[in-house]
């Protein structure tokens, strides 16, 4: 697909409205405490099924970056992080509010996350195409080491790696549940209608991340109100600032991308190793936690550089990044569009729009929050108590009008209670998504390759190391968990020096 | 989702006893779900009963360090931090877990009988009404009833106009609605 028809593509009225609309949604759930980018996009998701799917997809990737960016307004303004993500941001932009310099750390943040989110959207552009191309070479033994490389998310969690262990398996059990494609057999049905058809990742996501969060919300008081009394700053004097620390920026923007590229790592670790480092390399009198603006530059050039590369395993081999983006592959398979290397071949017209669109979801997040500083003390204003009725409600319809079915609702809704009792045991619930979305794919491809080493009367072990691809696929795999297992290391010892501070 | 503060030796007894109810819990049903899977063809039975075993294995392990834990903490921690710890969750069990979840299983009552739209001003209304509940009983008054009512005609209508009216999605359909 040539540059100038998905320019074509991009540059209607519709995608701008989408763009727009989607990054300022995701501003606003992400800055609300409770909410966050992953709720936005699955009460959005039912928006999108009227739409092309490229348009649709872009709402979505314009709710992940929007979001990314939002979580930093509560740290900064109220220094309540609604992320863990976002509790290195609050470290230092807390104190600049509290300076009467609210303004300035908010620039920080935008502009920071400008240049972050550039970062990986470029290499979501440059390495996406080349990585589905290579992909197009791999069998069911190379695709089979792909997907498990997902469950590298069991060691890069922080917490208990059983619990991360059970959450996993218990997603790879939901996957296995309805009629098996292969022999027809049905599996764990209990006679059930709903349960025949399989258990689909959007009541999965619903159940899980809207009612089991806002289960938990109910009750909670209202934030502390916003003391806005601001120094004047131009936004020109913050980016000239951050444009002298450009260093620091490509650092944190490439350790951003780097950990993003990692299926299912996530985008605490690459934002707790930026900050550290910039906590160890920075050049500037002011100490950290005391409103360092280096510390708020490398949190967010590292937190939405995250989006673009998170992408990168999702499109180009099928495997969700993250949670956020596991919820965007269940939106394409709604749409018939089937991830991984063949996406760039059957739906070039969706892969690049999407690709070259993500460059857009930056400029609109930065426009929205350069523009919209004053008005985001707003935001904070809007109260539980009516947010988490409506998530609910939105939410309940989302889960029914995936496959008009009843029955989806049902499972969102027991999985809600369960997510929620979940929570409360310290059970983290992003890998049962990964696993619900990387399940089948690791079952097809090892059933697979179960037959072709059955055919060829060989063990199947022998198989899938066969070639030379596949024996570099599992040093990889190796490879990745360990330095994963290392980046956790360092990211418990970052987050125990903020926790002190 | 908000950052969780240290762990407090209370929070360390209730993790503790959940981490054991949990273990026996998915222990229990692994076992279960492993005997359904025998009568299957062994291509559709291989996957699922790889990952019965992986969750059995857990579950062993979860029992084994809850009572590793148990083993530790009983000489130091006070039997009244784990009464405690015991009520917390309970506390939170019942009137964050339980009771909303019930309220969503009406909601989805009402929802086969009367229809989405009458079913979503219900759950708006209860849910608003119990948030205020929780924050506050003394909230409970003829003015909470008179917004939760307004707020609930709002957002179900707005819900109408944008799904039903505007992207022609359908909505499950009752006897009223």
């Amino acid at each position: 697909m040539d540059i100038f028809s998905i320019l074509l593509n991009l540059f209607t009225p519709s995608v701008f409205l989408v763009v727009f609309a989607g990054v300022l949604v995701g501003i606003v759930v992400g800055a609300i405490p409770g909410l966050n980018g992953a709720i936005g996009i699955s009460l959005l998701l039912p928006l999108t099924f009227t739409m092309e799917p490229q348009i649709g997809l872009l709402l979505l990737g314009g709710i992940y970056m929007g979001g990314m960016y939002g979580g930093s307004i509560t740290a900064i303004l109220i220094n309540v992080p609604g992320d863990v993500v976002a509790a290195p941001v609050a470290m230092e932009g807390y104190p600049l509010t509290q300076q009467g310099r609210a303004k300035e750390a908010l620039y920080y943040s935008i502009f920071s996350s400008m240049f972050g989110g550039f970062i990986g959207v470029l290499v979501l552009i440059l390495f996406t195409p080349p990585l589905a191309r290579f992909a197009l070479q791999f069998g069911p033994a190379e695709m089979f080491f792909v997907s498990l490389s997902g469950l590298i998310i069991v060691g890069a969690l922080s917490g208990s790696i059983l619990k991360a262990a059970l959450a996993v398996l218990l997603g790879l059990f939901i996957s296995t549940v309805g009629v098996d494609m292969i022999t027809g057999s049905e599996r764990f049905t209990f006679d059930s209608l709903g349960l025949r058809s399989g258990i689909s990742v959007v009541p999965v996501v619903l159940g899980l991340f809207c009612f089991a969060e806002m289960f938990l919300n109910i009750g909670k008081k209202p934030s502390e109100q916003v003391q806005y009394r601001d120094q004047k700053i131009s936004r020109m004097t913050v980016i000239k600032d951050i444009l002298s620390q450009r260093f620091l920026v490509w650092k944190s923007g490439l350790i951003g991308t780097v950990v993003g590229l990692l299926p299912g790592v996530g985008t605490t670790l690459a934002v707790f190793m930026s900050y550290g480092d910039a906590k160890r390399a920075s050049r500037r009198d002011i100490p950290f936690e005391q409103g360092n603006p280096d510390g708020i530059i490398a949190a967010e050039s590292a937190n939405n550089a995250t989006v673009g590369s998170s992408m990168v395993p999702l499109l180009a081999l099928g495997v969700p990044g993250s949670p956020t983006s596991a919820i965007i592959a269940g939106a394409l398979v709604i749409h018939g569009i089937v991830l991984g290397p063949s996406l760039f071949v059957n739906r070039p017209d969706v892969a690049f729009t999407f690709l070259y669109g993500m460059l857009l979801t930056v400029v609109a997040m930065t426009i929205i929050g350069a523009i919209g500083i004053k008005y985001f003390s707003y935001i904070l204003k809007i109260k539980m108590e009516y947010i988490v009725p409506t998530v609910l409600v939105f939410a309940l319809f989302g889960a029914y009008s995936l496959r008009n079915s009843l029955f989806d609702v049902f499972i969102a809704i027991i999985l809600g209670i369960a997510g929620a009792i979940f929570k409360k045991m310290h059970v983290p619930l992003a890998p049962i998504i990964i696993g619900v979305v990387l399940g089948p794919l690791i079952e097809t491809n090892l059933a697979r390759a179960m037959r072709i080493a059955g055919a060829r009367n060989m063990p199947l072990w022998e198989y899938l190391l066969a070639t030379p691809l596949s024996k570099g696929l599992v040093a990889l795999v190796v490879i990745m968990l360990l330095v994963v297992i290392r980046m956790r290391h360092k990211e418990k010892i970052a987050a125990k020096e903020v926790k002190n501070a | 989702m908000m950052l969780t503060v240290a762990p407090l030796p209370t929070n360390a007894c209730a993790q503790m006893l959940s981490n054991l109810i949990l273990g026996v819990i998915v222990l229990l049903s692994s076992i279960f779900f492993y005997l359904q899977t025998t009568d299957l063809p062994d291509r559709s039975a291989l996957f699922p009963q790889y990952i019965l075993w992986g969750l059995a294995i857990v579950g062993v392990l979860l029992i084994f360090q809850a009572l590793l834990e148990g083993r530790k903490k009983a000489a130091k921690e006070e039997l009244e931090a784990r009464r405690e710890a015991r009520v917390q969750f309970n506390d939170i069990l019942i009137f964050q877990v339980m009771v909303p979840g019930g309220l969503m299983l009406v909601a989805y009552g009402l929802l086969l009988s009367v229809g989405f739209y009458p079913a979503s001003a219900f759950l708006v209304f209860t849910i608003y009404s119990y948030h205020a509940f929780r924050i506050d009983a003394e909230n409970l008054n003829r003015a909470l009833w008179v917004r939760a009512v307004i707020f609930a005609f709002v957002i179900t209508l707005f819900m109408y106009l944008v799904f039903t009216l505007l992207l022609g999605l359908p909505a499950p359909s009752g006897a009223l609605f």
